[in-house]
C-alpha cells in the first residue's frame, strides 16, 4: 500500500512543479498595458491617406481606424489618432520620427514579413493582401505596358515584384501616393497600376475600374497592426479584443463594408 | 539436481595467479568448495581475498590458471557463470535513493527474473532476512547491518546457487556480526546454497565447514577447522605462579616455550605430554594452571608467523574511522 | 529450480534490464530535490527575470532604429536557448552520477549481471536523456509568458530535437566522466567548458543573420564569431529555435545532422571505453 502512496507523492511533486511554472508564467512581463491604462488612451500612428485602411473621410475613416475604435472601446480606453505624413511617403523609418511617446500601435497597412518583424511585433492578422493590378479596362497580360507602381509602407516583397515586372518587360513609373496613381490612370499616362491589393480593390470600387491579384508566384501576406517589441501585456489585451470582435462578427462586417472579399483570417 | 553424494566441487580454482604491477596478488592458488558448504577464506588485508572474489565474479581475468563455478569456466562463459552467482561486495552497492523493495526489484529486472517470480522471491527473501517491515523505506535510512542483510537477500533474487560474500561483516559491531552470520546460515540451510566467505575475523570462521588460510597470495592451509587446529594449532598452558621467585624460575627454565608473559600470568607453548610433565615437575610453584585448546589464531600464527590482528589493524582502523565520521550515512 | 529460474530469451533479459536501469535513472531524478529546484529556477531566472529585466533594452524607443536584428522579441529568442540550457545542465549531472556509481559501488552490481555493456550504457544514457528532456519540458510551461505560440506539431518537433540533443549531451557527459576520477574534476570541467559552450552558441545573443560573414566580423571580434560558428551547440539550438518560433540562422537540417552524428559517435566512443575498462 505504501508503494501507491509513494507514487502518488511523486506525481504530486510533479504536479506541484507544473502548477508552479504555469503560475510563474502568469507574471506580467512588462508594464505596457498598465502604462496605457494609466493614460486612459490608446495612441495609434498611421499614414494620412491609405485607402481603404485609412481614408481621411470622417464618415468612412478606413478599415484600420474602425477596427481600432472597436478595440479601444472593448478595452475601455479612448483612441487617440496620430496621423503621420512621412509614413505614407517614405520607407526610411527614421524619417517617420515616431517614438514610444507618439503611439503604441502602428496601423495603415503593415504586413507580417521578416523585415517588418525586425522592428515591430506584429499583432494577429485581420486580413490578407498581396500585389494587385488596377486598370480602367480588364487586361489579359501586362507585357510591354507602362505601369505605375505604388508601394507605400506595406512591406510587401518589392524585390519579387520588380523581378516579376522586369520579366514582363514593362516600363515602370514610381508613384508616390494614390492620388498620383489615380491621375496617371485617368489621364492615360499609365496603362495600368500595380499596388497593394486592398488599395487596388478600393480604387477599383471607387472609380468603377477593374483590379485583380497578381499571379500566385507573388505570395499573399497577412495585414497586421504593429506594436513595439516587448509590449507583450498590451499585445495580449489587443489580441483578446480582436478575438472578441471576430467572434461577434463586428470584424467581418467592417471588412465587408470596405469591399474586402474572401476574408481569410485567424485570430 | 541431486545433492546427496556429489563429488564435483561447486567452486574450483586451478593454479590461479594474478599480478598487479610488481605485486603478486595471487600465486598459483588452487582450492575447491564442495556443495552446500560454508567455506571461509581467512587472511589479513592484502592477502589476495578480494582479488580472488573479483576473479570468481568475472570482474577480473587471472593471468594464468582456471576458475570454475558450477562447472562453468568463468573466463569462457562469464554470463552463464554470473547467473549462478550471488555476490555481495565489500563496499555496499545499493542505490540509497530507492526503497528496499525497489532495490530488489531492480536487481530482479537486471538479472532477468520475470515479474511474478520477482514479486514472490522478494517477499520470500525479505521475510528470511527479516526486513519485510522496511520494504518501502529508502535504503538511506537503513543501518549498516540492515543494508548488509538487504544485499545478501538481493544476491539471491535470481535464485543463485552460490553466494560470494567479500568481508560481509566489516564495519559492523559484534552483535550485528552475529546476526549476519545467523542469516547466512539460515539462508544456506533453507535454500541449499553454497557460500564462500572471505573474512579476517577468526572467530567467525570457527563454525564454517571449511577454512582456507591465505596470506600474501598463497594458500597456506585448507581444511575443516577442527582438522586445521589439530594440524597447526598450538596448545597453550596458562600458568599463574605462586611467588615472584617462582615466576622468574619458570620464565628462565622454559624460555624457548614462552608465548606471553605478564606480571601475573605466563603462557607457554605446550602439547599433551609437556602439560603433564610440567604439572608433575612444577606443581609446587604454581597457583593455577589451565590448558587452552588450540585456536585458529594459533593456527594462523603457526602458518604465517604473525598475529592476524597485527596484519588486520590497518583495515580495522580504516573502518573504525569510517564509522566515526558517520559511516554509511555520509553517502 | 536452480539457475535463473524460467529461462528467458537473451533479448528479453537485455530489454528487461534496460528498462530497469532506465527506470532507476528516472526514479532517482524524481527524488533529487536539488536537481528539480535547479530545473525550475533556471528557466525562471533566465526567461522571467532576465526577460523582464532586459526587455526595456530591446524594446526600441525610436521607431526605425533597428535595435534587435532578429524578427522576434528577445524573450522569444532566448526561450529555446533556455530549454537547451536545462537539457545541458541535466545531461551533465547525469554524467556525474556515472562517477558516483563507479565510486560508490552500484556499477559493480550491474557489471556482474547478465547485461551486456551496451545494454548497461544504453540504460544509463537513455535514462539520463529522458530526465534531461523532462527538465527541458519544464521550460515549455513558460511558453505563454514568452509569447511563443505552441501547437501540438511544434511541441512534437521540439521534443524530437530535445531528445536528440539530450542523448548526445548525455553520451558526451559519460565519455568525460570516464576520464575524470573525482567529483572536483567534474566541477572544473563543468564551469570551464559547459557554460562557455552554452554562451557561445548564439543562445543569448544572436549573430545577425542579415550580415554577411565579413560584416559579422566587423560587429563582433573574430575569435567570438569563430567560436560560435564552430560550436556544434549553436546548430542544435538553432534547430530548436526553428521548430519553436520559426527562426533559423542556419540550415535547420544542419542542427539535426550534427546532433544525430555526434550522438552516435559519442555513444560509440563511450561504449568502446566502457568495454575496455
Amino acid at each position: 500500500m505504501k508503494r501507491v502512496y509513494r507514487l502518488a507523492g511523486e506525481l504530486g511533486v510533479l504536479g506541484l512543479v507544473i502548477v508552479l511554472m504555469l503560475l510563474v508564467g502568469l507574471v506580467p512581463p512588462d508594464t505596457s498595458l498598465a502604462e496605457m491604462r494609466k493614460t486612459g488612451a490608446l495612441k495609434v500612428c498611421f499614414p494620412t491617406n491609405y485607402p481603404p485602411l485609412v481614408t481621411g473621410d470622417p464618415n468612412q475613416p478606413g478599415i484600420d481606424i474602425e477596427i481600432l475604435f472597436a478595440v479601444s472601446d472593448y478595452i475601455g480606453v479612448e483612441l487617440m489618432l496620430s496621423p503621420n505624413d512621412a509614413m505614407g511617403r517614405d520607407f526610411n523609418l527614421l524619417n517617420w520620427g515616431i517614438t514610444r511617446g507618439n503611439c503604441q500601435v502602428l496601423a495603415g497597412g503593415f504586413v507580417d514579413t521578416e523585415i517588418t518583424r525586425s522592428f515591430l511585433d506584429p499583432g494577429p492578422h485581420y486580413a490578407q493582401t498581396g500585389w494587385a493590378i488596377v486598370g480602367i479596362d480588364p487586361l489579359d497580360n501586362i507585357e510591354d505596358l507602362t505601369i505605375g507602381v505604388l508601394t507605400n509602407i506595406s512591406g510587401l516583397d518589392r524585390i519579387g515584384l520588380s523581378k516579376y515586372l522586369r520579366s514582363k518587360n514593362v516600363k515602370v513609373r514610381i508613384m508616390h501616393n494614390s492620388q498620383e496613381l489615380i491621375d496617371g490612370l485617368a489621364s492615360g499616362e499609365l496603362d495600368v497600376g500595380v499596388t497593394e491589393a486592398l488599395l487596388a480593390g478600393w480604387l477599383a470600387l471607387e472609380n468603377d475600374w477593374w483590379s485583380t491579384l497578381l499571379p500566385d508566384e507573388l505570395a499573399q501576406y497577412n495585414l497586421v497592426f504593429g506594436l513595439w517589441k516587448g509590449d507583450l501585456t498590451l499585445k495580449r489585451e489587443i489580441v483578446k479584443a480582436l478575438q472578441k470582435l471576430e467572434a461577434d462578427g463586428i470584424l467581418g462586417e467592417i471588412l465587408l463594408r470596405y469591399g474586402v472579399p474572401n476574408i481569410r483570417y485567424s485570430l | 539436481m541431486p545433492s546427496a553424494v556429489n563429488s564435483s566441487p561447486v567452486i574450483r580454482l586451478e593454479e590461479v595467479s594474478k599480478r598487479y604491477g610488481r605485486t603478486l596478488a595471487l600465486d598459483a592458488v588452487s582450492l575447491e568448495v564442495g556443495e552446500q558448504q560454508i567455506f571461509a577464506l581467512l587472511g589479513p588485508n592484502g592477502a589476495g581475498k578480494t582479488t580472488m572474489m573479483h576473479i570468481l565474479s568475472t570482474l577480473l581475468r587471472p593471468d594464468s590458471g582456471k576458475a570454475f563455478v558450477a562447472g562453468i569456466d568463468v573466463m569462457r562463459q562469464p554470463l552463464q557463470a554470473r547467473r549462478r552467482l550471488g555476490i555481495v561486495f565489500q563496499e555496499p552497492s545499493l542505490d540509497d535513493r530507492l526503497s528496499v523493495h525497489e532495490n530488489l526489484d531492480l536487481h530482479g529486472l537486471i538479472f532477468g527474473v520475470p515479474r511474478t517470480l520477482r514479486r514472490q522471491r522478494i517477499e520470500e527473501l525479505l521475510a528470511l532476512v527479516e526486513l519485510t517491515d522496511w520494504a518501502d523505506k529508502t535504503v538511506r535510512t537503513l543501518s549498516s547491518g540492515m543494508k548488509r542483510r538487504l544485499e545478501i537477500a538481493r544476491a539471491l533474487i535470481h535464485n543463485s546457487e552460490i553466494l560470494l560474500l567479500d568481508e560481509p561483516t566489516v564495519g559492523l559491531d559484534a552483535q550485528t556480526r552475529d546476526r549476519i552470520w545467523h542469516y547466512i546460515r539460515r539462508l544456506q540451510a533453507e535454500r541449499a546454497i553454497t557460500v564462500l566467505v572471505t573474512t579476517h575475523y577468526i572467530e567467525e570462521v570457527e563454525n564454517c565447514d571449511q577454512v582456507c588460510v591465505i596470506d600474501n597470495g598463497k594458500v597456506l592451509a585448507d581444511g575443516a577447522p577442527k582438522a586445521l587446529k589439530r594440524q597447526f594449532g598450538q596448545q597453550l598452558l596458562r600458568i599463574v605462579p605462586k611467588t615472584e621467585l617462582d615466576h622468574s624460575e619458570i620464565v628462565k627454565r622454559y624460555a624457548e616455550r614462552l608465548n606471553q608473559v605478564d606480571k601475573t600470568e605466563i603462557i607457554l607453548a605446550s602439547d599433551d605430554t609437556f602439560s603433564e610433565s610440567f604439572l608433575a615437575e612444577n606443581g609446587a610453584r604454581i597457583k593455577a594452571l589451565s590448558i587452552e585448546v588450540p585456536s585458529l589464531e594459533s593456527v594462523f600464527l603457526t602458518l604465517t608467523g604473525r598475529d592476524i590482528r597485527d596484519a588486520a589493524a590497518d583495515q580495522r582502523e580504516q573502518t573504525k574511522t569510517f564509522g566515526k565520521i558517520g559511516g554509511e550515512h555520509t553517502k | 529450480m536452480k539457475g535463473s529460474g524460467i529461462e528467458r530469451s537473451v533479448l528479453m533479459v537485455q530489454l528487461g534490464g534496460l528498462y530497469g536501469l532506465w527506470l532507476r535513472e528516472v526514479k532517482r531524478a524524481f527524488r533529487d530535490r536539488g536537481q528539480l529546484i535547479g530545473g525550475i529556477s533556471r528557466p525562471i531566472l533566465w526567461v522571467v527575470i532576465l526577460g523582464i529585466g532586459l526587455n526595456p533594452y530591446f524594446r526600441g524607443e525610436v521607431f526605425g532604429k533597428v535595435n534587435f536584428v532578429v524578427p522576434f522579441t528577445y524573450l522569444q529568442f532566448i526561450f529555446p536557448a533556455v530549454i537547451a540550457l536545462n537539457i545541458l545542465f541535466t545531461s551533465v549531472q547525469s554524467a556525474v552520477s556515472v562517477i558516483w556509481d563507479r565510486e560508490f559501488g552500484f556499477l559493480r552490481e550491474v557489471l556482474v549481471s547478465p547485461l551486456s555493456r551496451g545494454t548497461i550504457l544504453l540504460g544509463k544514457v537513455l535514462g539520463g536523456a529522458t530526465v534531461a528532456v523532462m527538465h527541458g519540458s519544464l521550460v515549455l510551461l513558460l511558453a505563454k509568458f514568452a509569447d511563443v505560440n505552441l501547437t501540438w506539431i511544434k511541441v512534437l518537433e521540439a521534443l524530437g530535437l530535445m531528445s536528440m540533443l539530450a542523448f548526445a549531451l548525455t553520451s558526451l557527459g559519460v565519455v568525460i566522466a570516464n576520464h575524470i576520477r573525482s567529483f572536483q574534476g567534474f566541477g572544473i570541467f563543468s564551469n570551464a567548458v559547459i557554460l562557455p559552450l552554452y554562451f557561445t552558441s548564439s543562445s543569448v545573443f544572436p549573430l545577425d543573420p542579415a550580415l554577411s560573414q565579413a560584416q559579422t566580423r566587423v560587429v563582433y571580434p573574430e575569435w567570438l564569431v569563430t567560436m560560435v560558428e564552430w560550436n556544434p551547440l549553436t546548430y542544435a539550438i538553432d534547430a530548436l529555435r526553428g521548430a519553436l518560433i520559426g527562426f533559423n540562422q542556419f540550415d535547420p537540417r544542419l542542427g539535426i545532422l550534427i546532433m544525430g552524428i555526434s550522438g552516435i559517435v559519442l555513444f560509440a566512443l563511450a561504449l568502446f571505453e566502457f568495454r575496455r575498462a
